[in-house]
């Protein structure tokens, strides 16, 4: 089990169980944790970390541009929501470079965001979105640790790093949720 | 496996017969199938990995339902989802693979 687990998810839409149980948040579900088991399949996993990081990054970037709309304290997270995702990107394709493998260019994301992006959302509709890109991102890492520790493979990136990089964004992750949390509950 | 998914209430087994999926059951299998469908299109779509019916098995269990619904922000995928889900080709009746696209 990783450490340093201290992040308690506090939303009432999203409730996680405690670790030996989680597998998919439900009450006695058995965990499933299959390791990863190849570079392929942690390149795969890195992936999927950076577009879910774009998505963060193009939908905070977006919901800012309502800037007329937001009050001060909502336009600043967004705005540091969209650097932290940039940051994290980038350390994510750092290993996945490192794996020979290829990113995912942030432009083709923002795209696809901005095509399925609703103009419509109300103020807490925006608040409630940020949270749900924190908690699915603390989520994701979560369980890539775990995958990446069940595992005995040698990989040809240093596991250590690996695992150090994804703790450190999922402690970013956490906090962010916290962020949220207390922006919407003023 | 059986017993704990009848503990869990979703399936009713009974002997000589079989088992059953219960109405708890068939909406957590159809949520589990969602979830399938959303990493099989994700990856097509997005990661253009033409082995995405065996990754998609392998990153089933990395990949919950909260994950799977911020992926599903940026995928194309129809509303009747997953019920046009083919178990035999195992993908997404409506999804245009390279072979389908070919044809």
């Amino acid at each position: 089990m990783s450490e340093g687990r201290t992040y308690v998810p506090t939303s009432p839409t999203i409730l996680y169980d405690a670790p030996t149980d989680r597998r998919d948040g439900r009450e006695g579900a058995v965990s499933l944790t299959v390791p990863v088991g190849s570079d392929h399949q942690l390149a795969r996993l890195l992936q999927i970390g950076i577009v879910l990081e774009e998505v963060v990054e193009a939908r905070s970037t977006r919901h800012a541009r309502r800037a007329d709309e937001l009050e001060e304290g909502v336009e600043q997270l967004l705005e540091a929501a969209a650097t932290e995702s940039a940051t994290h990107r980038e350390r994510l394709e750092e290993l996945l470079a490192e794996l020979d493998a290829d990113t995912v260019p942030f432009e083709e994301i923002e795209r696809l965001v901005e095509a399925q992006y609703e103009a419509d959302e109300a103020f807490d509709g925006i608040l409630y979105d940020q949270l749900c890109n924190e908690e699915t991102a603390y989520k994701f890492y979560d369980d890539v640790i775990e995958a990446i520790e069940a595992s005995d493979v040698t990989f040809s990136v240093d596991r250590e790093r690996v695992l150090e990089t994804l703790v450190d964004i999922r402690e970013d992750e956490a906090d962010g949720v916290e962020d949220v949390t207390r922006l919407m509950e003023q | 496996m059986i017993g704990k998914l009848e503990t869990d209430g979703l399936v009713e087994h009974e002997k000589y017969k079989g088992v059953t999926l219960t109405e708890d059951g068939i909406v957590r299998a159809s949520e589990a199938l969602q979830n399938y469908c959303i990493i099989e299109r994700f990856l097509l779509e997005v990661l253009e990995v033409e082995e995405f019916r065996t990754e998609a098995r392998q990153l089933e269990s990395v990949i919950d339902e909260t994950v799977a619904e911020r992926l599903d922000t940026i995928i194309d995928r129809q509303p009747q989802c997953p019920d046009c889900f083919d178990a035999e080709d195992d993908v997404c009746a409506l999804l245009e693979t390279p072979a389908t696209a070919d044809d």
